[in-house]
């Protein structure tokens, strides 16, 4: 060992001692002979050979030292960190507020850190659970003109890109929809899809029973078969593998089961459908209906942009060779991740970025804390030094008291994390329900590191100092010897703080405007009160006479049931997520029109009491009649929107257009308001109201304005049906009230979040501006008493010490305020006709932030007021 | 010395802790009491002390503190420790059980 080190640490030389005792012994022994007689040369050979090797045993008895040493070591140090670990606890208790604020910002910005991302990762950071989903696209058509996400496309189209492609290595077809299931127990309604065999190979599906879909499954008029769920398969059929080869009615039909999928497998976009029926193709289908999406394997080592290269060409030549239906049309390749987190990717993201900003908040005021805390400490480690305890030791003091305020902290910071976390799934949007977070180990050690890596290097950044600065300064000056040199880079940390905290603040108050003003958006229909359920009639049992009849008859009942304003039918309802657009090509008197110059609309075919049950308001000409009927001309109400989209400022009344699926034109007679089908915040192109008197539909949902709360009326509503027909199942049942704020969900969600970061972050922000200004008024009592004792007055000492905080907290609003204005843009996916850098936003922000940050001042400043100069004067 | 015993593993230190019984002495008088008693009848180095010793004080059941000899010398002297007091007593027991059952072998032999 190296001396010095040896010397520095107290440790006897072994091996000294030992050749000490051995010659000793030695020549004790020779004494022993020469006593007896013996020569003294050949006394000491003697005494030596009797001896033996005596390399041989100093080594052997070296080892035994040099373990007894390192135990004894242990032993010591174990002790003395026992001691170390009761005087940090009584250290901490003596102060409870420093340690409990201390903890308490340690716990926030780990808890903060650790749940969102947790949360954002196990949703949208992981790979989606198939196997090579980093190679699943989905294929899907859109207009030239209109960048985004490819849609759904034409089972014609997409056999054709089968065909063509190079890029793929598996292709399917997958479109949903629902079925009734009935002849089990109750009717009920089952989301199933139609598939082709290319969606086994693209999501590599193994069935766990019987067998998968095949091609000859997909021919025109195969029979009708299916794969259920694993979990459909143990809730309905109990599990039974005898069930595999049976049939089911569905729709009144009998299909047969002829497997069941993995257990686990969700379907494409995470959502469970309980079957998978096989898709045959329909030669009559044509390339009009655009009802399939497409899902594709690229080929080992083929790119997604190499994807879209060939996918370009192939819709190039495909718009050449149909130009009724693709023209203008591309078909888009997109990753499958983007698909299924779609737009609540960006938002997530930012809410980490917010998530980071409260731990960059938290580890500055940790730091802070600990060094005013450390500093103010100063004279009790000189005292300490003093009495003798060595530099190491005090600095391991320090240390253990640090660690163990970086334990506390952690182990709350941790315990908030998992409430925070299962608060999140709660709240957020639906991709937590089906992707659960999962705690992310490497985000878990950065920020336990990272604050608990800042509470160590400032917990012991005293102790360093206080060992190497002058003792006898220290305790002479009565502690207070070390204020200036580190105060500027305390106030730094407190700017930082502040500016950090000013640009959550601003970001959750931008957020919030937003919010404010989505819910200002009218959605064009009234939301309270109404009830809302599919009742889709199958085919095999009800003809289009019949669907009328008995939508009429329903009417009938539920009208007069108790505490029934209006009743209505309609094939699709608000804000519920259905999509059903028309483009309409021919208009009375004009040349067909095609592709893209298609004007598009919303396709409502309703009962005439829709416009009242819904309050959708006209604007000019009237709404449907009863009296519009199957004898009647055809007539349409169309939405401004629509009606400006297709005719600009010539007046629509009296204008006709052809419906597709009719042969014959229909008459517009009158004008309503837009209505937000798709949430409030989403552009919808307008609406086309048609009535199902005239067009008549199976797929229709009742709308039901109650006196009350719409909630209660479902089991009215399930009972009325069942008395029609007890075959029939009902579903989606749910309030326009439910459906708008689950539209609205992610939006609160974020703004719960940013909003609660911001909290956070203020009063952190806050509690370390207060540390720095309540510390250098305590630092400068002998200052501020000298100078109330030569004549200052109370109110002049007092402004002096906010003038230090106010710099401070303008230096922090101004910081703020341009990374906020540099940063805003991000903001861009939480925000709602909100622009950035609006100043009505922004300076309040900043006021609220200067408001508070007074009031962390004013109370030091107030204790600088009280400072009484002859006791300052005549000492501690 | 072909006359002469080797040592039993683990003897040592019995001899050792018990010569110091009768009070506290330095390397060498532990070597020359042992070769007393024995009648010299052990094969052993005086070296062969050292490790034993150390040994024993790493256990703690022996301690040293460096002293003055007789001879006004400066010398390191072992002494037993309660817990080597005690653990010498076990050791004696232990050592009479194993030389009265080797002993009743050979007899009956």
């Amino acid at each position: 060992m190296i001396p010095g080190l040896r010397r520095f640490f107290r440790i006897p030389d072994a091996r000294s001692d030992l050749d000490a005792e051995i010659a000793f012994h030695v020549e004790e022994h020779a004494r022993d002979l020469i006593r007896r007689g013996m020569d003294p040369d050949a006394a000491m050979r003697s005494a030596r050979a009797a001896f033996g090797d005596r390399d041989r045993y100093t080594a052997e008895t070296l080892i035994i030292d040099r373990e007894h040493e390192r135990e004894a070591r242990m032993t010591e140090w174990l002790d003395s960190l026992r001691t170390d670990v009761r005087y940090a606890v009584r250290g901490l208790r003596r102060a409870p507020a420093f340690t409990a604020t201390a903890a308490v910002t340690l716990a926030l910005g780990i808890g903060a850190t650790v749940a969102v991302f947790g949360a954002v990762s196990g949703a949208i950071l992981r790979p989606l659970p198939f196997v090579n989903a980093d190679r699943i696209v989905h294929v899907g058509e859109r207009q030239v003109k209109e960048p985004g996400m490819g849609g759904t496309t034409s089972s014609e189209n997409a056999y054709d890109w089968q065909r063509m492609n190079r890029s793929f290595a598996a292709l399917g077809l997958f479109s949903t929809f629902s079925m009734s299931l009935t002849g089990l127990q109750d009717p009920q309604r089952v989301e199933v899809a139609n598939v082709t065999p290319g969606i086994f190979d693209v999501f590599h599906v193994t069935p766990a029973l019987g067998r998968r879909i095949l091609a000859s499954d997909t021919v025109q008029g195969a029979p009708d078969v299916a794969l259920v769920s694993w979990d459909f398969f143990q809730a309905k059929f109990g599990g039974d593998p005898a069930m595999v080869g049976r049939t089911v009615q569905m729709n009144f039909r009998p299909i047969q089961i002829i497997g069941v999928l993995p257990q686990g497998f969700r379907g494409p976009r995470l959502l469970d459908r309980p079957m998978w029926l096989n898709f045959t193709y329909d030669s009559s289908d044509g390339r009009g209906g655009r009802s399939k999406d497409v899902y594709a394997l690229l080929k080992p080592g083929v790119t997604a942009t190499q994807a879209q290269r060939d996918m370009d060409a192939i819709s190039r030549e495909l718009a050449a060779r149909y130009p009724r239906y693709n023209k203008d049309a591309t078909a888009q390749v997109d990753r499958l991740a983007d698909v299924v987190y779609g737009d609540v990717r960006r938002p997530l993201l930012l809410l980490l970025g917010a998530s980071a900003l409260v731990l960059m908040i938290a580890c500055a005021n940790i730091s802070n804390l600990l060094v005013v805390r450390g500093i103010g400490r100063s004279r009790e480690i000189a005292v300490r030094a003093a009495l003798g305890a060595g530099r190491a030791r005090i600095a391991r003091q320090m240390f253990v008291e640090a660690a163990l305020l970086a334990a506390i902290g952690c182990g709350a910071g941790l315990a908030l994390a998992v409430a925070a976390l299962r608060l999140i799934t709660a709240l957020g949007p639906t991709v937590f329900a089906l992707r659960p977070p999962v705690v992310d180990t490497r985000v878990l050690l950065f920020s336990v590191g990272a604050a608990a890596g800042c509470a160590l290097i400032f917990g012991l950044a005293p102790a360093m100092r206080g060992a190497a600065v002058d003792l006898f300064g220290t305790l002479r000056s009565g502690g207070r010897g070390l204020a200036g040199s580190s105060h500027r880079g305390r106030s730094a940390l407190a700017l930082a703080q502040l500016a950090l905290a000013l640009v959550l603040v601003t970001s959750s108050a931008l957020v919030l405007k937003s919010f404010a003003r989505v819910l200002a958006v009218d959605p064009g229909v009234a939301t309270e009160n109404r009830l809302y359920a599919d009742i889709w009639l199958p085919r095999a049992r009800y003809d289009s006479g019949r669907s009328t009849t008995f939508y009429a008859q329903l009417e009938q009942r539920l009208k007069a049931a108790p505490g029934v304003q209006d009743v209505a039918f309609t094939s699709q309802v608000p804000l519920s997520d259905y999509l059903d657009q028309i483009s309409i090509s021919e208009f009375g008197g004009r040349a067909p029109l095609s592709g893209g110059d298609m004007p598009t609309g919303d396709r409502y075919i309703v009962t005439p009491s829709w416009f009242k049950a819904m309050h959708v308001t006209l604007v000019r000409g009237r709404v449907l009649e009863p009296t519009d009927n199957v004898n009647a001309p055809p007539v349409a109400v169309v939405d401004e929107r629509f009606a400006r989209a297709a005719f600009g400022d010539a007046n629509p009344i009296g204008q006709t257009m052809r419906i597709p699926g009719r042969s014959d034109q229909a008459t517009i007679v009158g004008v309503v308001k837009h209505v937000k089908t798709y949430g409030l915040d989403a552009e919808s192109p307008g609406q086309i109201y048609i009535a199902n008197a005239q067009y008549p539909w199976r797929w229709l949902a009742v709308v039901v304005h109650t006196q009350g709360d719409a909630a209660h009326f479902g089991a009215t509503l399930a009972r009325a049906v069942r008395d029609l027909d007890p075959d029939q199942p009902i579903s989606n049942v749910s309030t326009m009230q439910h459906a708008l704020d689950e539209h609205l969900r992610s939006r609160r969600f974020a703004l719960t979040l940013l909003g609660a970061f911001a909290v956070v972050a203020l009063v952190l922000a806050a509690v370390g501006l207060y540390g720095v200004i309540a510390y250098g008024v305590t630092q400068r009592r002998q200052e501020l008493g000298v100078r109330a004792a030569l004549g200052a007055s109370s109110r002049a000492i007092a402004g002096m010490v906010l003038r230090e905080g106010m710099t401070i907290v303008t230096i922090g609003a101004l910081v703020g305020l341009v990374v906020s204005l540099a940063t805003g843009r991000v903001l861009a996916a939480l925000l709602f006709q909100v622009s950035p850098s609006d100043a009505s936003v922004l300076l309040p922000a900043a006021a609220t932030l200067a408001l508070i940050a007074l009031v962390a001042c004013a109370i030091p400043a107030r204790r600088a007021m009280r400072v009484n100069p002859v006791e300052v004067l005549r000492g501690d | 010395m072909p006359s002469s015993l080797d040592l039993l593993k683990g003897t040592l230190d019995l001899l050792v802790l018990r010569t110091l019984r009768n009070g506290p002495c330095h390397g060498y008088t532990i070597a020359r009491l042992i070769k007393e008693r024995s009648g010299n009848d052990f094969l052993v180095e005086e070296g062969a002390l050292y490790p034993a010793l150390h040994r024993l004080e790493k256990k703690g059941w022996v301690e040293s503190e460096w002293g003055i000899s007789d001879n006004n010398r400066k010398a390191k002297y072992y002494q037993l420790t309660p817990l080597g007091r005690a653990a010498l007593k076990i050791q004696i027991a232990e050592w009479e059980r194993y030389t009265r059952a080797v002993a009743g072998v050979l007899q009956t032999a």
